[in-house]
């Protein structure tokens, strides 16, 4: 089953939660929604479920249109703190939503029971029927609360930040586990969260939420390695800043200039450089368009090596990544003073205020 | 002090001011809760066990035994419905008024009994404002039973509706909007999901409200017209026998009831465990 979300909208009293949102998500994906707490993520989720009415806009799954609160249509939702209840056995807990079917739809007592126990056997919980929810792990619940949707046969998957209740290592295991889950059922999923490093692990597709718009959408690739915004770059994975100012069409930064391929900016424009670590060069000795800075901190983890820098011109702080045999070429010393080259660099505009030392520099 | 079994303050006290204040707070207990119950008894029986129970073989005191359980049981049921009602609300979602009901909740407690059984007269009393319409139609609610169980349902009112809403209020949303996302319809999910969610704050509201409408005399004496034998509940049956010096009578009579007290007061322990229990595997996963 597809998904269609077209120009949502929604407010809490004077919050607005969602602008203009439209998505439409294929039948089999499996979508991460991210974004930082308030970004209309779980809004938008729930709007989906029908849990929310949107105040402009539509969702639609497949071509139909949805009623307002969702009945017929099966949608598995998965809550962040599980939501089991508590007073019902776990396998009561899964039967639920087959016992609770009008007479005429309801399966039998015995295919109830076939049903459920399969679906516990997905989840590996199957020796768990007889259990109380509270008897229970956190990761085991929120398996429960998976095989509890799934019970019902959804035509859409939605989980809610499904493990930001949970320990890390849990954590890492039920992501792979949730991962091989879909490619088992092929279902259309969306699940919210606000760890990147999640998405990027699980989802097919990306789509970032920042004040209640869209920011970026694409491949967990296309969102790490083209971030749209210096917001994506800041929210998804590290980055290094350098302000400076286009002259002579190049980025000049304090007394060094980067030579840039192609860029929107007028001259003279005050402009922030963003780039990932493994985008930063360096080098002992200067070279055109190399900025100095010193080496604060150097470490080696396995292959990758991080270095930590303080940019001479401004103090700003840097961060490089590169093997530890390019590390072991370079001899680095902490206090060394070296320099940096961008091997590739993002220029945005520089909507900071201006700071008297910035015109220092251009001198 | 972060250590309590060798820094509390208690435990730096000499024995002899321990000693005093343990046993001040004991005579105080006894002195005003338990003398008077053990004197119930002691009255109850100071004619013997016979003459104890020859105080129930009669049938005023039958009546009024009667008359009891029936206000309570007719004031119980429909304070549960609408305490359930409104602790639902109250507890689930916010909405304007919200605290005009919560306020209005509360009227019982704040206004005195005796007040509110005289409102009911002013109502519905003879001279009342409605007063002439129902006897119009030969409806008699004041000094008859419909008066007693208005009376006694409006100064139990609150208990129920208190003591849930802050329990739906803990359990949160989320298992009902569970139950629908799995298809259940409003009204499956509040019998299957809220109300079972609820069931031990429920019975403590339950029981709170049958021993305060049990024990009413305050609200039911200025309604109920002291018509022995037939608008005396077992309050006022009390009073009215000790007012006639039938002393054995009245504390019999009055021992019946401090038993359902007490019966009250186990069950009352029983539940508020079972729901502090139920509470707190809600909030630790």
């Amino acid at each position: 089953m597809s998904i269609h979300i077209d120009s949502v909208t929604k407010r809490f009293h004077s919050f607005v939660a969602l602008q203009n949102v439209s998505l439409t998500i294929p039948d089999g994906q499996l979508v991460a929604l991210l974004g930082p707490s308030g970004s209309g993520k779980t809004t938008l989720l729930r709007i989906i479920a029908g849990l929310e009415s949107p105040d402009g806009g539509t969702v639609h799954i497949h071509d139909d249109p949805r009623p307002s609160i969702h009945t017929e249509r099966k949608v598995g939702f998965v809550f962040q703190h599980y939501a089991l209840f508590s007073h019902l056995s776990v396998f009561e807990n899964v039967a639920f939503g087959l016992r609770v079917r009008p007479r005429k739809e309801r399966p039998s007592k015995a295919e109830i029971r076939d049903r459920v126990q399969k679906v516990l056997a997905m989840v590996h919980l199957d020796w768990a029927g007889h259990r109380m929810p509270d008897q229970l792990s956190g990761g085991q619940r929120q398996r429960i609360a998976l095989a509890r949707a799934l019970a019902i046969e959804p035509e859409v998957l939605l989980l809610d930040e499904p493990f930001g209740a949970l320990d890390a290592q849990v954590r890492a295991e039920l992501r792979q586990w949730l991962r091989r889950l879909h490619e088992q059922t092929g279902l259309t999923s969306v699940f919210v969260t606000h760890d990147q490093e999640e998405a990027m692990e699980v989802a097919d597709r990306i789509v970032v939420l920042h004040e209640g718009r869209i920011e970026q959408d694409g491949t967990p690739q296309e969102v790490y390695e083209n971030p749209a915004t210096p917001f994506i770059y800041q929210f998804i994975g590290q980055v290094n800043r350098f302000r400076g100012r286009i002259r002579d069409g190049q980025f000049q930064v304090g007394n060094a200039s980067v030579s840039l391929a192609d860029h929107a900016h007028e001259e003279g424009a005050r402009v922030e450089g963003y780039l990932r670590p493994h985008d930063l060069d360096l080098a002992v000795d200067l070279s055109p368009g190399a900025l100095p800075a010193i080496v604060t901190r150097i470490q080696s983890l396995g292959p990758l090596a991080r270095v930590r820098l303080s940019g001479a011109h401004d103090q700003s702080d840097l961060e490089a990544h590169l093997s530890t045999e390019e590390l072991s070429q370079l001899s680095l010393v902490v206090g060394q003073r070296i320099f940096v080259k961008p091997r590739r660099l993002d220029l945005f505009p520089d909507t900071s205020p201006r700071l008297p030392a910035d015109d220092d520099w251009v001198i | 002090m972060a250590d309590p079994s060798n820094g509390s303050l208690a435990r730096r006290e000499s024995p002899a001011v321990r000693w005093t204040l343990t046993l001040a707070a004991l005579a105080y207990l006894a002195l005003f809760l338990l003398v008077p119950l053990a004197s119930v008894f002691t009255e109850a029986f100071k004619q013997g066990a016979a003459a104890y129970f020859k105080a129930f073989q009669d049938a005023e005191t039958w009546h009024a035994i009667r008359l009891s359980l029936v206000a309570t049981t007719i004031a119980v049921a429909l304070n549960t419905a609408f305490g359930l009602a409104a602790a639902w609300l109250l507890g689930k979602f916010d909405f304007r008024g919200r605290n005009l009901l919560t306020s209005l909740i509360d009227l019982p407690f704040a206004v005195s009994p005796v007040i509110s059984g005289l409102v009911f007269v002013l109502l519905f009393g003879a001279q009342g404002w409605f007063g002439p319409w129902l006897a119009d139609r030969d409806i008699r609610l004041i000094f008859a039973t419909p008066g007693i169980v208005l009376a006694t349902t409006f100064v139990t009112f609150p208990f129920v509706a208190r003591e849930l809403t802050p329990v739906m209020q803990a359990k949160g949303r989320d298992q009902e909007e569970a139950a629908r996302m799995l298809g259940a319809s409003g009204w499956k999910t509040f019998w299957k999901v809220t109300v079972p969610s609820v069931k031990w704050g429920l019975f403590y509201g339950v029981i709170l409200c049958s021993a305060r409408a049990m024990g009413e005399f305050g609200a039911v004496s200025v309604v109920s017209g002291h018509i022995r034998g037939e608008t005396n509940t077992l309050p006022l049956h009390i009073e009215a026998l000790y007012n006639e010096y039938q002393f054995v009578a009245a504390f019999a009579c009055a021992s019946a009831l401090s038993l359902l007290a007490m019966v009250t007061l186990a069950l009352k322990a029983f539940a508020e465990r079972r729901r502090d229990q139920s509470l707190k595997q809600e909030t630790v996963p």
